[in-house]
């Protein structure tokens, strides 16, 4: 399928991306090699420079992924008017083995991206410059990241034959006994969404804490690990929990299905104050460790203010998104 | 006293739009190249769009699914009794033989349709009498005909109402035309003679007890594909098709004949591309002022690529709308010329049917990411480029 204005459109951004990324990363090469914050010579100004590009590189490929994440959502949805046997996005995506990793990993490089700006907005407001040899580092460290991502998205276009029959979501999110393929099995019970509710309220506190200005360490490891592991838990339980009474039906189990105009686009505000909760915890807790760096005591705290604002506002919208429709159910009674 | 952020970014999208006029003829370029390749990409997606509009709304009067019989691979007519061998498989509403056929017509090279008009007329199409201008072949009634505004044209009937088709064995057989497709059926009857059942078996020697194909309703359309599975099951050496089967084809055909073209267009979006950063890169010594005089006025490298991004994307932005509206005027006015024969191919007998292209945000979004990212990302290495001169090195 690699012949389909969708699956050029992501091939375009995707090759975008990796050729920005790419000369973003021999910037890196070149202010690692040369980088002497002491100098003042004309080499070290020309390589300050360079880290400008670096960032507008950067900068400009975070834009680009973000936007081929959209494509790709966009062109699972599309296949799924042309394979045989899908109905929305999750049929298109496990129609070969490629799909998933490949929504997975522009997931991570979202997140990635992101962080690496904030590192490097941080590092600019110091006029030390403490942390550009870990940046520059990292920097290298993504390229193959953009690298397998634009391959699993080649491979996964690729490898898609709209003649060979694939699953819907009523087959991958419902019970393997009942025969085939599942994802996951429905977890039955409380225990899912009563330990999400939990880790909400934890990181609420713990952001609300640190944003009054508390100092403890173990605020910041929940946040570092309880963000991603929330995202991941929250993946799940709109999944398992929360879609059914947005569908209004109970079988009905898509995480994909939110996007549509059905529901209200619910999908698009649900899933953007559950990206920006988690990014705003995980990176204000993970620049942590480098208030002590020379110049960088108040650009993070005030990043880390910022950040623990805005989660204080996406969570609680996130939640109530979430919340919303089996609240609803709840209280008419069952309709 | 620190400017707010928004008053600074309208103040710097306010130079831009200056710096952009003082710069009309390069920009002009730029904006028209731009332009032509939002053209080509959105005219392609408009004119998928409308196509496949266009089919869902003729595929949603098709039977739910349709059965052929084949041999070595080839259909040949099914026994019409086979419907009495799928009366017990629950959901099935109604089960018909059709007849149909194609004639070929050695003066003009032309592929007629003759399709069977079933006597009784509750197994009629719905809204048939509406889209015949004349009169339908009443019951019982032999040798008359209804066709086609194109299919008159290519018989150069002209005034006259008489015609006449040959058979398998050459007997020549004489038909009336009575009626005439209307305009508004265009799509569907271009090329089509219809004829009553009596007359199709006579005109193509077909046996009583055989029909060309069955067309089957079912009552539940969420039962179709297992409907159709069970069909497969207990009628050996049959393809059975359901309509969405024949939906889900239509989007990959379009699809993929889009893509093909759109193959064929990314060389003009990767020309266009490489003029971009050609453009944005050739600095000239008044725009090597112009950054040196900004940058004596205090403005930081991070401002002057902030500009250039503002300029790149009105660029993008101006040339998206043109390009977009041109591409509409192409498709809903002019029918797209240019494309049309890509999707549709060639024939004798050519269905004239208005394309109405849908407004979606999807292809919006899409022809933004295959045009205005990639030319985005070109300018980016030249903005950091132009940010960076020294002051003192140009003034």
């Amino acid at each position: 399928m690699l012949a389909d204005p969708w699956a050029i459109a992501l091939l375009v951004s995707g090759a975008a991306a990796l050729l920005l990324m790419a000369l973003a990363a021999v910037t890196a090469c070149r202010v690692l090699a040369g980088w002497r914050p002491d100098e003042d010579s004309a080499r070290q100004i020309a390589l300050e420079d360079q880290t400008v590009l670096a960032a507008l590189l950067v900068r400009y490929a975070l834009l680009l992924q973000i936007f081929s994440l959209v494509l790709l959502l966009g062109a699972a949805t599309s296949f799924a008017g042309v394979l045989a046997g899908a109905m929305c996005a999750a049929g298109a995506l496990s129609a070969n083995s490629f799909g998933l990793p490949a929504l997975g990993i522009k997931l991570a490089a979202v997140f990635l991206y992101g962080f690496w700006l904030v590192l490097h907005g941080l590092d600019l407001r110091s006029e030390h410059r403490p942390l550009v040899r870990p940046a520059f580092t990292l920097l290298l460290l993504l390229l193959p990241l953009v690298a397998a991502d634009t391959l699993l998205a080649v491979l996964y276009l690729a490898n898609l034959q709209p003649d060979i029959v694939t699953s819907c979501c009523g087959v991958l999110f419902a019970p393997s006994s009942a025969g085939g393929f599942s994802l996951f099995d429905p977890l039955p019970g409380l225990t899912l969404p009563t330990a999400f509710l939990f880790l909400a309220s934890l990181i609420l506190l713990a952001a609300l804490r640190l944003r009054q200005g508390a100092s403890a360490r173990t605020l910041d490891f929940v946040l570092g690990l309880g963000c991603p592991a929330f995202f991941l838990m929250a993946l799940l339980v709109i999944t398992n929990d929360i879609s059914p009474y947005i569908y209004a039906l109970p079988s009905h189990r898509c995480p994909f299905d939110l996007f549509d105009r059905a529901t209200g686009y619910i999908g698009y505000p649900l899933y953007l104050s559950l990206f920006a909760t988690t990014f705003a915890g995980a990176s204000a807790s993970w620049i942590a460790p480098l208030r002590g760096r020379p110049g960088l005591a108040g650009p993070t705290a005030t990043y880390r203010r910022r950040a623990f604002t805005l989660l204080l506002a996406a969570l609680p919208l996130f939640l109530l998104l979430c919340l919303w429709h089996p609240a609803t159910y709840v209280l008419r009674g069952g309709q | 006293m620190t400017p707010h952020p928004l008053g600074r970014l309208l103040n710097i999208l306010d130079y831009a739009l200056s710096s952009l006029r003082r710069r009309l003829l390069k920009n002009l370029l730029v904006f028209a190249v731009f332009t032509l390749v939002v053209f080509l990409f959105a005219s392609l997606l408009l004119t998928r769009g409308a196509l496949g509009d266009m089919a869902g709304r003729l595929l949603a009067a098709a039977p739910d699914i349709t059965v052929q019989q084949l041999v070595a691979g080839r259909q040949v007519p099914i026994a019409a009794g086979a419907c009495e061998r799928l009366a017990d498989i629950p959901g099935i509403g109604i089960c018909r033989g059709r007849l149909w056929g194609y004639y070929f017509d050695g003066e003009n090279g032309a592929n007629y349709t003759v399709i069977g008009l079933p006597e009784a007329p509750e197994r009629w199409p719905a809204g048939l009498s509406g889209a015949v201008q004349g009169r339908l072949p009443q019951p019982g009634e032999r040798g008359k005909a209804v066709l086609s505004t194109a299919v008159r044209q290519q018989l150069g009937l002209e005034g006259r109402r008489f015609f006449s088709l040959f058979r398998p064995d050459l007997q020549l057989l004489s038909f009336e035309a009575v009626g005439t497709f209307t305009a508004s059926s265009d799509a569907l009857t271009a090329d089509t003679i219809l004829l009553a059942e009596a007359d199709i078996r006579h005109l193509f020697a077909l046996p009583e007890d055989q029909a060309i194909d069955l067309l089957i309703d079912v009552v539940n359309p969420l039962e179709i594909e297992t409907i159709a599975a069970k069909i497969a099951d207990r009628l050996p050496g049959v393809r059975v098709v359901s309509k969405g089967r024949i939906a889900k084809t239509y989007r990959a055909v379009f699809g993929w004949r889009s893509g093909i073209t759109a193959t064929t267009l990314l060389l003009a979006l990767a020309a266009f591309v490489i003029l971009a950063w050609d453009r944005a890169s050739g600095l000239s010594g008044e725009e090597l002022r112009e950054v040196g005089i900004l940058k004596m006025l205090g403005w930081q490298s991070g401002d002057i690529i902030l500009l250039r991004f503002c300029e790149s994307l009105l660029v993008s932005l101006f040339a998206f709308l043109s390009g977009w509206l041109l591409a509409w005027v192409h498709v809903a006015y002019f029918q797209a010329p240019l494309l049309r024969p890509v999707f549709l191919g060639w024939s004798v007998l050519r269905p004239q049917f208005p394309l109405l292209p849908p407004v979606a945000a999807a292809d919006l979004f899409l022809v933004l990411a295959i045009s205005v990212a990639p030319y985005l990302a070109a300018t980016a290495v030249p903005a950091w480029r132009a940010a960076t001169v020294p002051a003192h090195s140009v003034l």
